[in-house]
């Protein structure tokens, strides 16, 4: 990028740091256009498309909302007419500075001026794109485009080097390889291990193409072994064995969206370059197709990298990200919920349906019961009880569907308005509460606190009563409005849970702890690795 | 003394015209026993729809609610929602005073405690095996060794169910102890059960031991008593032919036998049927009886024949690999007036004396059992034996012992044990 847009871009966002403590509210009145469409170049760098009704002819600060705050600065480089819009506004091309990555699921408004009342509206869904979309839009509006910045925008907008695969037969050395498994972590980077047997030419570089974005290898990390394999069935080909496999890191920002198409670049000393293509069979995303041990299996002491703070960062940006799904089976609220994750395991589901049950019956009328089941739960089995909690309570019960209850946190914010709940009372998936801990839990809700305040579960029947270490976000009570201002800023996590998942920073109070009679239906094992990407940056 | 306006309900898992097991069969003796005791009384049991067609045309006084068995939850013992529900309605037509749940399997644990909410009765639970205790069916045997389990404990568990935590299995137990919390009695026919439910959590204060009644005893055909002197001696086996029975047991010894000196005067018959066993069992069993011509198979039996049956053996044995409670089949011996050879073990050898009213052998050792019954070929002894055994107990009796234990006028002791 051009050093100077580079570093207005900084300079405005780091003065949106400051604006990003200001209250944000959507106002249509306020509003000055909409965002389109965004893409993410490989620099990190995202462009949207869409329009404006005001003119900014510098880069300028701004805050981008999804879910979470994102301090931010923008650049129009290119503003042009379009006939669709209305009289005054125009169809802009601009690039954000900032942590933010769009999804098809984002829920985006982009917040600017001085005191951050106007605003552009991202559509829902907002449609992801290549950037060589971005560069086509570009190469059509460019000879109108009022913008000072179209020159540097041709520069950043041109299309990469061709990436057609090579033939390798035809290259007139002996060259063979192949890569094995490419982990690919969304917004940092692809793990990738493969071997490559060239006894005539040296490597010089490599790098990988995801989409739009390139990732450069970080030679650092290139890592050689041992392939003893290879040998057997390569016995004409003089080369050392001992150091044909590799493992590598290309780091950048790739996204999810875009795994399928991904290519290798291997530069040669000569000046030749081979690029092949990565079979999406040997590709698995991280949380999607592969756990997040699965980085162990290229960097067993990954946490000991220095990158590993920016990898934790994007493991659990990503987590919270794709658990970001709900789905509303029925909505009856009161303005007291009490919000039980359902646990995975079928017999344990029911159990807790047992003492929901049980419960519904004797609540004050002022309290509400929303369940969250997963979709991979046996849904018949979920429906039927949910209908049969309806016998004992006409109204007050909600069912959502979410992908994993593990998760249920990350949506609770969605789910808490559409309850119209003033407080609530959250029992995690994993937690199992006895009739007496049922009791003391609504007991807790009845009273008018509306602070934070967490459940510490403990077996009493226990000799000596055993208080059971788990996450404290797994069972606790708090109002909407704090919650939801604190889940703007949730960072994600592995698991779901880690200790207080940041609550009690932004109660800014002393929480209460009260015992609860219960258990946990399984052990929180967690490997050190998820610990290590849960606690980085604590 | 019975309150003639009083109403007892006797809720059972199954009817004794679909399931003749021990639990059901016991809990339809408690039923006729408090009839013939003058009590008003209604018969419940459970039901699986596609067996509807067996119990078409009950009596009034008998009702059935259905089930479907894959909506039961097996770990938790959860009942569907439609299980409560008719349980409840049924109920709620009886309005009853007690109510008595044998077995709460296919019941639901969350079914007894709806009617422990909804209903002012008096609720006993009698046990009939230790599936409160144990997710192996309620036998106490490990898996997949089968070897005597002594004391459950969570993490013992998970070594035989290691798709279930520990945790899982501590929250079961909390959850089936508090949830039997509010049953006023329970009853168990053995005190070796007794005991073991005490030390698995329930109160020794609410537990009475009560043998069960032996069904029809006045209505099935009575046997002669065998001629002595004896050329033959005749050992019976009756019951379901499967290995948790001791089946296997049984025929090693009875292969050991065969090449024993005088074992031509020594007769095994087998009665029973077999109900999913494996093919590899069923083919060991038809080895066994082509190799053998002094083991017969006779095939399935009606209890109403059990007793002619028996009287055509010298012995009945009871071979059973697990730790049993009160198996029916002892009391039906008792009737029928033979001694018992019987593993070692549990509830048998609280139900069979040694050298009073039978022999005892080492749980699963063919050569012990093959031992004992050649000891046992001795008529002297024999006649000694037979002149010991108690009559079995009546479904009149049970039925008053149940309702001494239930009254509110009466204090039991600890642990009452049953009187002749």
């Amino acid at each position: 990028m051009d050093i100077k847009l580079q570093q207005t871009l900084l300079s405005a966002k780091a003065a949106a740091g400051d604006l990003a403590s200001l209250a944000v509210h959507e106002d249509e009145a306020n509003r000055q256009g909409f965002i389109e469409m965004a893409a993410v170049d490989a620099s990190g760098n995202v462009w949207i498309v869409g329009w404006m009704n005001q003119d900014k002819t510098e880069a300028f600060p701004a805050v981008l909302v999804d879910r979470q705050k994102y301090p931010s600065s923008m650049c129009v480089i290119a503003e042009f007419t379009r006939e669709d819009l209305p009289q005054g506004a125009s169809g802009i091309i601009a690039v954000l500075t900032t942590d933010w990555r769009p999804s098809s699921e984002s829920e985006a408004i982009l917040y600017f001026g001085s005191k951050l009342l106007s605003h552009l509206r991202a559509l829902r869904p907002l449609p992801v794109v290549k950037m060589t979309t971005v560069f086509e839009l570009f190469d059509q509006v460019k000879g109108r485009s009022r913008s000072a910045f179209s020159e540097v925008a041709n520069q950043l907008l041109m299309p990469h080097s061709e990436w057609m695969p090579t033939e390798l037969s035809a290259l007139g050395f002996p060259l063979s390889l192949d890569i094995d498994s490419v982990l690919v972590v969304p917004g940092f980077g692809c793990l990738t291990r493969g071997w490559i047997l060239s006894p005539a030419k040296q490597i010089v570089s490599m790098r990988v193409k995801t989409g739009s974005s390139v990732l450069k290898c970080d030679e650092s990390r290139l890592v050689f072994e041992g392939r003893p394999d290879l040998k057997a069935v390569n016995r004409h080909v003089s080369t050392d064995f001992s150091k044909a496999g590799f493992v590598s890191l290309f780091l950048g920002n790739v996204s999810s969206d875009a795994v399928h198409d991904l290519r290798l670049q291997i530069d040669f000393a000569g000046g030749i370059t081979v690029t092949r293509e990565i079979s999406p069979l040997k590709v698995s995303l991280l949380g999607i197709s592969a756990p997040v041990d699965s980085i162990s299996r290229f960097y067993p002491s990954i946490q000991h990298e220095e990158i590993f703070a920016s990898l934790a960062k994007s493991v659990r940006l990503f987590e919270k990200q794709r658990h970001s799904s709900l789905f509303e089976y029925k909505v009856s609220g009161k303005r007291k919920a009490i919000v039980v994750a359902l646990p995975p395991d079928r017999s344990d589901a029911l159990l807790v349906f047992e003492s929901l049950t049980e419960l519904a019956g004797d609540l004050p009328d002022d309290v509400g019961i929303t369940v969250i089941a997963s979709r991979s739960h046996d849904r018949g089995h979920i429906v039927s009880r949910f209908t049969n909690l309806g016998r004992s309570r006409a109204t007050g019960l909600s069912l959502f569907f979410v992908d994993d209850p593990a998760y249920a946190l990350f949506v609770l914010d969605k789910i808490l308005p559409a309850l119209s709940a003033d407080v609530f009372s959250f029992v995690g998936a994993g937690v199992y509460l006895s009739r007496s801990g049922w009791k003391q839990l609504v007991e807790n809700l009845s009273e008018d606190s509306r602070a934070l305040a967490f459940f510490r579960v403990s077996n009493t029947r226990a000799q000596g009563g055993v208080q059971l270490e788990r996450a404290r976000s797994s069972c606790f009570k708090w109002n909407t409005v704090d919650f939801c201002r604190h889940a703007q800023t949730m960072s994600g996590y592995v698991g779901g849970h880690h200790q207080d998942n940041g609550m009690i920073k932004s109660s800014q109070l002393d929480p209460a702890t009260t015992s609860v009679s219960g258990s946990y239906f399984r052990p929180h094992l967690q490997s050190s690795l998820a610990l290590a990407i849960n606690s980085a940056g604590a | 003394m019975i309150d003639q306006n009083e109403l007892t309900v006797v809720v059972s898992h199954q009817h004794p015209r679909v399931s003749k097991g021990g639990a059901e069969v016991a809990a339809y003796a408690l039923f006729k026993g408090l009839q013939a005791r003058g009590k008003r009384a209604v018969f419940v049991a459970a039901c699986p729809h596609s067996e509807q067609s067996k119990v078409l045309d009950l009596p009034e006084d008998e009702k059935l609610f259905f089930y479907h068995p894959g909506e039961y939850d097996h770990f938790y013992h959860i009942a569907p929602p439609d299980t409560v529900h008719q349980l409840i309605s049924i109920l709620g037509a009886c309005k009853p005073s007690h109510v008595f749940f044998h077995h709460f399997y296919l019941v639901g644990i969350n079914s007894i405690a709806a009617v422990a909410r909804t209903f002012d009765a008096v609720l006993s639970l009698t046990f009939h095996e230790y599936l409160s205790i144990c997710h192996h069916n309620g036998q106490m045997v490990t898996k997949p060794n089968r070897a005597l389990c002594t004391t459950a404990t969570p993490a013992r568990c998970t070594a035989c169910f290691p798709e279930h935590t520990s945790d899982q299995f501590r929250i079961r137990q909390d959850y089936l102890v508090e949830s039997l919390d509010q049953i006023d009695f329970f009853i168990s026919p053995s005190r070796f059960l007794a005991e073991r439910i005490t030390a698995w959590g329930l109160p020794a204060s609410k537990i009475s031991i009560i043998e069960n009644g032996l069904l029809d005893l006045h209505e099935r055909e009575p046997g002669g008593r065998r001629a002595a002197p004896r050329q033959q001696w005749t050992f019976g086996y009756f019951g379901q032919i499967n290995p948790f029975k001791g089946v296997d047991v049984l025929l090693k010894s009875a292969e050991l036998l065969a090449q024993a000196p005088g074992s031509s005067e020594i007769v095994i018959k087998l009665h029973g049927n077999f109900v999913g066993q494996t093919p590899e069992f069923i083919k060991r069993f038809e080895a066994a009886l082509d190799g053998n011509k002094n083991l017969s198979y006779l095939g399935p039996y009606e209890h109403a024949d059990v007793l002619k049956l028996m009287s055509e053996c010298d012995y009945v044995i009871v071979p059973s690999v697990w730790w049993e409670n009160s198996p029916v089949v002892i009391q039906e011996a008792y009737a029928a007036r033979k001694p018992v050879i019987t593993s070692d073990v549990g509830g048998l050898i609280e139900k069979v004396e040694a050298n009073r009213t039978g022999f005892h052998f080492k749980i699963g050792d063919p050569r012990d059992l093959a031992r004992t019954i050649l000891a046992a070929c001795d008529s002297v002894l024999h006649d000694k034996l037979v002149g010991n055994l108690p009559e079995p107990v009546s479904p009149e009796s049970m039925a008053e012992r149940y309702w001494l234990t239930v009254s509110p006028a009466s204090s039991p002791p600890l642990l009452i044990t049953q009187t002749d």
